[in-house]
């Protein structure tokens, strides 16, 4: 490959030799070999900027995002400390009975209080360690090991939250061991950015925690930026943020932590899964590039009210048990791309698709740094996605079966999706390699055929008189001349 | 229901010259592939057997497959199991693209998505899901009618657009309504289909599609036939084992020209006489009638291959 034909002569002028002028690997080797001995004599500062990396680092996240990220911080106590482990989280997820749920006070707790005046989130999830804390947890990213089995993959979401919702914050955390407290006024701390030393953030040593169950941390965000107030006042963040976090969480919630938001105890929000009775869902279970995937597609269980809700139907889609996708009906997860699903259409109402990535090392999921999408060029989605479309496929044909464009059949698919029971992941899964189908069963051949045809208001209006029915409806006159038709002429 | 297969009412599958030359074409490289080292034998059949199975026949009756089904959209589905030639064929009546989840990866396939219509986005999502589904070693045939789309009338713009509603993403941006003439159509058509074919495949590890047909012919309309193999390393180089010579119409590229079958009218006299002078020498003609050099270069290519008919009394 060569350069293009200015930045080749550019090279040359300024003696840079490229690949392709080389004709050999001698030649090539003796290249780097002179240009190697020469030291440089002037260097460009190519360093961060702690402006640069706020502005960029909270310009795209949600005030809910954050929250969930503090969440996913308190969560990570509970790996380090408690031994959870995230890729394993599918045992408790498909355990058959389900049977893991723990009672309340067994439960590390995470309370998360918010105000105008201040966001804070306690919780006795084990806590940070002090030399975590001094080597890795306020470091931007993780370093090679630092990720292993985290929620928090990047090693950014602790600090994007600080920085995003308000400019003062403390943070004391206590450990079984050890324990500290950090105190931070950001906009002082961004007036010095001369070195990398002005990167440090304050610690103190303090006590450590009586014991397990009171380890933990806190975090107080004060000194709330504008539009994060305005957001609080609103009369939305209630709603957004219970309803993110019962679903990003669901998997979590009631087996692992309980999550209290503003005194409120968060609800784990449930897939409503269901199968045709005497039917099988589709199910498909397969590693990948060190990932292992679960794929469910089903039709749902009907709510109290025997109605499917379009709301929940979709594709949902859990990283190490954490939903980054819920109810999705978008091109994100194939619906309305070409050759692969259909725009989602109310038809579609009670469809269910679930996929699970489990991974011991988060980065090979294919999550979106504030975790609630899906990277789409993420090399295992681009892999996964067309088995999520093979899975998914009878279920919508099912589906469209419901609705024939031709009249004559009671479509018999309509009668199946009358009769679905509930089902649970664990009953699902212990099933492996099914493809969705429902049981056999005779089509029940429609005995009528609506008839509809136009007639002129001046006859309609002298049958009624002939029947001294002014009120008749045309639909009356309709059956009756018909029925007369049959009677005279014997035919019934 | 409505039926895909209509074509069926029109013209007995049986007298189809170009199809069968076609069928014939398959086979006998379904028996070289045998010789490379596949175990075509082994494969399940799944075709759209429609009421007549012909491709059922020749692959039970000279490969030795013995696990068949058949799927056909169709209003009798009475008459088409009636119809089945053996009792190891399983029918089923609804849509292909149902099934192709169901086709099992401990097994592998011969795949023939035997479509008589114009292209249209259910084809190319059965397309889709079948290179995502088949098993590697598996071979897919995909047809398609090739004619315009739309009624008589209808021109170039109006083609394009049943091309962009179709397959709008698997065009090339900015298309022009002069790049949609008739004879452009099966080309159109078999890169559209080459995409969906990689889509299909796309983020699968270590296979890869290798062309092995493209075949256009017509028994009334133009029919363009494209079909390959799901091959893995060592698939590809068994395939290397294939001489070009002994099948001169494989393609392993599915932009190269299609091999196109045509087969000449001829009588059954006619048909004697020529055959007697097969495989001719470059120019040469009968002399005891007319027939063109063009006309005898066709025969040759595919008299191996040419289907008798007569009629049986019985």
């Amino acid at each position: 490959m060569g350069l293009p034909a200015g930045l080749f002569e550019t090279a040359r002028l300024k003696g840079v030799r490229h690949f392709s002028q080389c004709n050999t690997s001698q030649d090539l080797f003796s290249a780097k070999e002179k240009e190697g001995t020469k030291m440089p004599e002037e260097y460009a500062d190519a360093r961060p900027r702690k402006n640069f990396f706020i502005q960029m680092f909270t310009k795209d996240i949600s005030l809910e995002e954050c929250i969930m990220d503090l969440i996913d911080n308190s969560i990570d106590g509970l790996v380090r400390s408690r031994g959870l482990k995230l890729a394993a989280i599918s045992k408790s997820i498909f355990a058959k009975n389900g049977n893991t749920k723990r009672t309340e006070q067994d439960l590390p707790t995470v309370r998360v209080s918010y105000s105008k005046k201040a966001v804070e989130i306690s919780d006795n999830c084990g806590g940070i360690d002090l030399e975590y804390a001094r080597t890795e947890a306020f470091n931007f990213g993780h370093g090679p090991e630092g990720r292993k089995g985290l929620v928090g993959v990047y090693g950014v979401g602790l600090k994007r939250a600080l920085f995003k919702i308000g400019d003062e914050f403390r943070v004391e955390s206590r450990t079984v061991d050890n324990g500290f407290s950090c105190h931070l006024i950001v906009s002082e701390w961004l007036k010095k950015d001369s070195s990398l030393e002005d990167w440090r953030v304050p610690l103190e040593a303090t006590g450590k925690a009586k014991g397990p169950k009171e380890a933990g941390t806190t975090i107080q965000i004060t000194n709330l930026h504008e539009e994060v107030q305005m957001r609080l006042e609103g009369g939305t963040i209630d709603t957004t943020l219970y309803r993110s976090v019962s679903r990003s969480f669901s998997f979590f919630l009631d087996k692992y932590v309980r999550i209290i938001l503003n005194g409120k105890v968060v609800k784990p929000f449930r897939i409503p899964l269901g199968q045709p009775t005497a039917g099988k869902a589709s199910v498909e279970e397969f590693d990948q590039d060190g990932v292992r995937v679960r794929i469910i597609a089903t039709i749902a269980e009907k709510d109290e009210k025997g109605r499917y809700d379009q709301d929940l139907a979709g594709w949902y889609v859990a990283c190490n048990g954490r939903m980054v996708l819920d109810a999705n009906k978008t091109t994100t997860s194939g619906w309305g791309r070409l050759g692969r699903m259909p725009t989602f259409q109310p038809k579609y109402r009670s469809f269910i698709g679930i996929v699970f990535f489990e991974a011991e090392d988060p980065l090979l999921l294919p999550w979106t740094t504030n975790k609630r999408d899906l990277n789409k060029e993420s090399m295992i989605y681009l892999r996964v996605r067309n088995r999520m479309m093979a899975a998914a496929r009878p279920v919508l044909s099912f589906l469209n079966r419901q609705y024939p464009s031709e009249r004559g059949e009671e479509p018999i698919e309509r009668e199946i999706s009358r009769k679905v029971e509930r089902v649970s992941l664990g009953d699902l899964v212990s099933r492996k390699g099914t493809v969705f189908e429902v049981p056999p069963t005779a089509r029940k051949v429609k005995t009528t055929t609506r008839v509809q045809y136009d007639a002129k208001n001046e006859d309609l209006e002298k049958i009624r008189k002939h029947l001294r029915k002014p009120s008749m409806g045309a639909n009356r006159i309709g059956e009756h001349t018909f029925q007369y038709f049959v009677k005279q002429e014997g035919l019934s | 229901m409505s039926s895909l297969s209509e074509s069926f009412r029109r013209v007995h599958y049986e007298f189809r010259p170009a199809k069968q030359v076609e069928r014939k074409m398959l086979l006998e490289t379904f028996q070289k592939l045998m010789e490379a080292g596949f175990s075509i034998a082994d494969y399940q059949y799944t075709g759209m057997g429609s009421i007549y199975f012909i491709d059922f026949i020749l692959l039970h009756r000279y490969i030795g497959i013995s696990r068949f089904l058949s799927v056909e959209k169709s209003d009798i589905p009475k008459r088409v199991k009636f119809n089945r030639p053996f009792k190891l064929v399983r029918t089923e009546i609804g849509d292909i693209a149902d099934y192709v989840p169901h086709l099992s990866s401990d097994l592998q396939h011969v795949l023939w998505l035997d479509f008589d219509s114009v292209l249209r986005e259910s084809i190319l999502s059965t397309v889709l899901l079948s290179c995502s589904q088949l098993s590697p070693g598996s071979i897919l045939l995909v047809t398609v009618d090739v004619e315009p789309p739309g009624p008589p009338e209808d021109g170039p713009e109006d083609w394009m657009n049943h091309f962009l509603e179709e397959a709008g993403d698997y065009l090339w941006p900015e298309p022009n309504p002069a790049d949609f003439s008739k004879s452009s159509l099966p080309e159109i058509n078999a890169r559209i289909l080459d995409k969906a074919i990689r889509s299909g495949l796309e983020g699968r590890e270590n296979v890869g599609f290798c062309p092995l047909f493209k075949f256009v012919y017509a028994d009334g309309h133009k029919m363009l036939s494209l079909g390959g193999m799901i091959a893995r390393a060592d698939d590809k180089r068994k395939l290397r084992k294939l001489h070009k010579a002994e099948l001169p119409f494989l393609r392993n590229d599915l932009s190269s020209h299609p091999y196109e079958i045509r087969v000449p009218c001829i009588t059954r006299k006619e048909r004697l006489y020529l055959d007697a002078a097969m495989p001719c020498r470059q120019g040469w003609k009968p002399k005891d009638f007319e027939l063109d050099e063009e006309e005898v270069k066709q025969y040759k290519t595919i008299y191996r291959y040419y289907p008798a008919y007569t009629e049986m009394l019985f």
